[in-house]
C-alpha cells in the first residue's frame, strides 16, 4: 500500500421500512425506532460461555462482557427511552444468577433512566430478579415485537431467534457478516451475542417465513449497513455448519 | 459454537493463550513449513540470481494462477459490501 487510504465518507442511516414505519439499522445489530424512542437487540446469549463450562465445554468467557459492552455502546450512542431485549437474552436459565459483579454493573449502569423489557426466548422462557419488565411479546402500533417469528404475521412483526447471517461478493472475494433480514411486513434481526452463531438466510427455516416474496438482507458492516437483494445472497462456502 | 468467534476473543483478552500458541504453530507447519523454508533459504545464500523474465517461467505457473485469489481484509471487504449494495440499487431502479 503506497498510499494512505481515505477516511470513509460518513454513512447515511439505514432506515428499514415496516408496515409503515420506519426504523433505523444500526451497524452494531441493534434497531433504533426513533417515533418511539426504542432500541431493540435480539439474542443475546449471556452467559452462553459459562453455560458450555458447566457441561465441561470450556470457552473463553469473555463473551457476556464483550456482548454488554457492545450493548452500552450503541445505548449510550442512541439514548433510548426504552430497551426491548427479543429473546434469549441469556443462554440459559441460570445465566442471571452467574452474572459477574461487574457485568451485572454494567447491565444496571445501562438501565438507569429507561424503560427496559426482557421478552422471553426458548433458552430463557422463565422470568428472572434483575432490573426490567417481563413479557412474551410486545405491541407497539401496528408492530409486535416477540422471539420466535409466527408463522403467518397479520401485522407488521419483528422477531429474532434464527441468527440471520449473509454471505455476499464476486470473483474478488465473499463476505459473510449477520443481518437483518426483512420484507415489508416481516423483519428477522441479526443475533447481537458475542458468541451467537448464525444461519444462512438461505436456508429452509426463511424460506418457510418470506415464502418467494421478495425479501431484503441487510448486512452488518464496520461502519454502516448494506442492503442486498436476496437473490444475490450466496451459500455457505465450507462443508461445516455455524451456529 | 464457531471457532473463529473464539478465536477473536482470545485473541482480544488472552492472545498469550495456549490455544492460540497451538493455532500459531499449526500454521507454521501446516500449509507451509517455514522452519524448513528458513533453512532452504540461508542455504542459497549467495547463489541465487535475480533476473526478469520476458515471460511466465514454468516452476512460476501455479503462483501467478494463485494471483487475485489471496483473501482480502478490512477496506477490501466493506468495499465488496459497497458494491453488492450498489448492484441491488441498480437493479432495482433500472425495472
Amino acid at each position: 500500500m503506497t498510499a494512505a487510504h481515505a477516511l470513509p465518507e460518513p454513512q447515511p442511516a439505514k432506515i428499514i421500512r415496516l408496515h409503515g414505519s420506519a426504523f433505523v439499522a444500526d451497524p452494531s445489530g441493534a434497531l433504533y425506532w426513533p417515533d418511539e424512542h426504542l432500541l431493540v437487540v435480539a439474542d443475546l446469549h449471556l452467559e452462553k460461555g459459562s453455560s458450555y463450562a458447566k457441561r465441561r465445554v470450556f470457552l473463553p468467557p469473555y463473551d457476556t462482557s464483550a456482548t454488554l459492552a457492545a450493548l452500552g455502546a450503541v445505548v449510550a450512542r442512541l439514548q433510548p427511552k426504552r430497551v426491548v431485549t427479543l429473546g434469549d437474552s441469556f443462554h440459559d436459565g441460570g445465566g442471571p444468577g452467574r452474572l459477574l459483579p461487574h457485568d451485572a454493573q454494567a447491565l444496571r449502569a445501562m438501565q438507569i433512566g429507561r424503560d427496559w423489557l426482557w421478552i422471553a426466548g426458548n433458552h430463557d422462557p422463565a422470568p428472572h430478579a434483575l432490573d426490567g419488565d417481563h413479557a412474551t411479546h410486545l405491541g407497539v402500533g401496528h408492530i409486535c415485537f416477540r422471539h420466535e417469528p409466527s408463522v403467518s404475521p397479520c401485522d407488521g412483526e419483528i422477531a429474532g431467534h434464527l441468527h440471520p447471517v449473509a454471505r455476499v461478493g464476486n470473483r474478488s472475494g465473499a463476505v459473510r457478516r449477520r443481518c437483518f433480514l426483512a420484507d415489508g411486513l416481516r423483519m428477522i434481526m441479526p443475533a447481537f451475542g458475542a458468541y451467537a452463531g448464525g444461519l444462512n438466510v438461505l436456508d429452509d427455516a426463511f424460506s418457510a417465513l418470506f415464502g418467494r416474496g421478495e425479501r431484503h438482507a441487510h448486512l452488518l458492516g464496520r461502519d454502516a449497513v448494506y442492503s442486498v437483494a436476496h437473490r444475490q445472497c450466496l451459500p455457505e462456502a465450507a462443508p461445516w455448519r455455524y451456529g | 459454537m464457531s471457532t473463529d468467534l473464539v478465536y477473536d476473543v482470545l485473541r482480544r483478552h488472552e492472545p498469550d493463550h495456549i490455544l492460540l500458541q497451538a493455532a500459531r504453530a499449526d500454521a507454521a507447519t501446516g500449509l507451509l513449513d517455514l522452519v524448513r523454508l528458513g533453512a532452504c533459504w540461508r542455504a542459497s545464500k549467495g547463489e541465487s540470481c535475480i533476473r526478469a523474465l520476458d515471460r511466465v517461467s514454468p516452476l512460476a505457473v501455479p503462483i501467478m494462477l494463485d494471483v487475485g485469489r489471496e483473501p482480502i481484509h478490512g477496506e477490501g471487504r466493506e468495499a465488496i459490501l459497497a458494491e453488492a449494495e450498489e448492484e441491488m440499487i441498480r437493479d432495482a431502479t433500472r425495472r
